[in-house]
């Protein structure tokens, strides 16, 4: 157990690949990460998501390999950015980033996935442009890998379309609830989570609940990653606010910084990041001042309180 | 409730053409957008017993009560609300769709091309974007391995090019024979469901044979031939068989403007 403030420190240095996800978004590390000023992160995931926008806008992030900017475009600054190589990017697609990191996590050099035969990603000038990230792809003789390759396969003659695996050097991610050895458990659609931690080299969790090992071990089905792999775990309630958290809170859609004036244009996102970043000391800070602007109700709407619970919960025993 | 049926809208006809090309009984992935519109509308109101699918995880959606209205989003909490597997990219992009069980898909898109290609990345040219888009997401996976692709889109000259701008999901390619020389499977018939028409494909083996090109199958009623023509950019095959599309039903209608729950899809001024 440690502060996000802690964890950002030892764990997120500048120019690092970081994996954030489509969902179970962590945007109390992403506040973090803005907070101490790291520099030129590139993010990596299926699709990436608001919380990236916001660090690009200060150069924390400034490159990008995804298959979807989810909510990014309504960023007149984010576009900005892409177009004048402020942001460079390599686009893929959520499957082959995703089969990608289970490339990173399973030790393998490459996967194979057929999904640009027949497209316009296969030809030379995208793949050897420039722009793609040439830089991040060059080899230890200094010549450049591709960004995916065309094959004969060795065993039945057909093509095979072969993409590198991807190690990020950390992730981020906040779930439904965690004990303090760092047990990570998540439920509802899991997009690229999983082999987005079982990849990288450092796992930075923020958690919902901090439970203890006996509601981790009567439901070990939700675990996604074991605590070995966790290099911190921090308690963060709405970790998640402004974006949602499959049972607890929905996406705060209304709100400056995850679709209103905090991402659409750069005064509204300097207003926004000096207000509600670097304005405030850490999340619980920034859910504190959330609530003496606008009053708990607003946050309290949020709440999902109608909620499923199992007719016939999971059984386990051993005699 | 009763409802005035003359007065819809030509994106309302759209999510409901889409709709009335999805099968009851058969395994979908529904894509971002007004996909999911559509993919609801079908399986509220024609086809229960559809495998509703998104790539972010969720397989097998049964909505637990018609109160529910469409998902906004791929990965939307009211997802959960009843799919019989809570899984992730790689269950649903990888092994349901990848591994051969998806027999269809619901996907938007930028733009369309004379061979059903589709366009997700940007406008102009890739050197020098006009605009860049969100990107393809799991459109390129799907179109790869998905045997029968209904796309939609707005009918409108910037979106249906003789040539994509850029393609970044493979439909018939450059025409018959592409899927196989590229490496693909077979594909189709697929669907092209737009704010004035429906077309299919010319071809009647999934693109091996025929010329591959897109057919005007059926205009919307009031939409004339030549308003689909003036807006198609090549010279448009049209199908012996043109008929024309039956309006709403008050059962559609009613049920659409129920999932899209007050504009969550189809927000004035978008279409």
């Amino acid at each position: 157990m440690m502060t996000a403030h802690e964890a950002v420190e030892r764990f997120v240095n500048d120019g690092d690949t970081i994996y954030s996800g489509f969902n179970m978004i962590s945007f109390a590390l992403t506040n973090e990460i803005i907070r101490q000023g790291i520099k030129g992160l590139k993010a990596v995931a299926g699709s990436v998501t608001p919380n990236v926008t916001m660090m690009s806008i200060d150069g924390n992030v400034n490159r990008i390999e995804t298959g979807y900017l989810s909510g990014t475009l309504r960023s007149k600054p984010f576009q900005e950015m892409m177009r004048d190589g402020r942001v460079k990017w390599n686009d893929y697609t959520n499957m082959t980033i995703t089969l990608r990191l289970m490339a990173g996590g399973l030790g393998m050099p490459f996967i194979c996935a057929n999904s640009f035969l027949g497209t316009d990603y296969l030809l030379e000038e995208t793949m050897n442009h420039s722009r793609s990230l040439e830089e991040d792809r060059k080899r230890e003789d200094g010549s450049i890998a591709p960004p995916y390759a065309v094959i004969d396969s060795p065993f039945d003659g057909r093509k095979a379309l072969l993409y590198p695996a991807l190690k990020p050097d950390v992730a981020i991610v906040h779930c439904q609830r965690a004990d303090e050895e760092g047990n990570v458990q998540v439920w509802g659609p899991q997009a690229d989570t999983k082999w987005g931690l079982w990849s990288s080299k450092n796992v930075l969790v923020t958690a919902e609940e901090i439970v203890p090992r006996s509601v981790i071990s009567t439901e070990p089905h939700f675990t996604i990653v074991p605590g070995f792999k966790v290099s911190a775990v921090i308690h963060e309630p709405w970790g998640s606010h402004p974006s949602g958290l499959n049972g607890y809170y929905r996406a705060d859609r209304e709100w400056a910084g995850l679709t209103g004036a905090g991402m659409t244009t750069w005064n509204g996102a300097r207003e926004y990041l000096d207000e509600w970043v670097y304005g405030t000391k850490d999340h619980a800070d920034y859910i504190a001042k959330y609530k003496d602007r606008f009053g708990e109700d607003l946050l309290d709407n949020l709440r999902v309180k109608d909620t499923m619970v199992p007719e016939q919960p999971a059984r386990y025993g051993w005699r | 409730m009763s409802i005035n049926l003359d007065e819809y809208t030509r994106a309302e006809m759209m999510i409901i053409a889409t709709a009335r090309q999805v099968r009851d009984g058969e395994s979908t992935i529904v894509g971002m957008g007004p996909p999911l519109l559509s993919a609801a509308l079908a399986k509220y109101h024609h086809a229960p017993n559809m495998w509703y699918c998104t790539e972010s995880g969720p397989l097998d959606w049964i909505p637990t009560s018609r109160e529910l209205p469409a998902p906004i989003g791929i990965a939307d909490h009211s997802l959960t609300q009843g799919s019989a597997m809570s899984g992730d990219m790689v269950d649903a992009l990888g092994a349901f769709v990848n591994g051969g069980w998806a027999q269809s898909a619901v996907l938007q898109a930028a733009q369309i091309d004379r061979f059903g290609n589709l366009n997700t990345i940007l406008a102009g040219t890739f050197e020098h974007p006009a605009r860049r888009l969100p990107g393809t997401g799991g459109n390129a996976d799907i179109g790869a391995s998905v045997e029968r692709v209904i796309s939609t889109m707005p009918l409108e000259s910037r979106r249906f090019k003789e040539r994509a701008d850029f393609r970044t999901t493979a439909g018939y390619i450059d025409g018959p024979g592409g899927r196989a020389e590229a490496g693909l499977a077979p594909q189709g018939p697929n669907k092209c469901a737009t704010t004035m028409c429906v077309f299919g494909f010319d071809t009647e083996d999934g693109g091996t044979t025929g010329s591959c090109e897109m057919v005007l199958e059926q205009l919307f009623p009031g939409v004339s031939l030549e308003e689909v023509q003036a807006i198609v950019p090549w010279n448009l095959k049209v199908s012996q068989d043109l008929t024309y599309m039956d309006p709403p039903t008050e059962e559609e209608l009613v049920l659409l403007r129920h999932l899209d729950d007050g504009g969550n899809h189809l927000r004035p001024g978008r279409y």
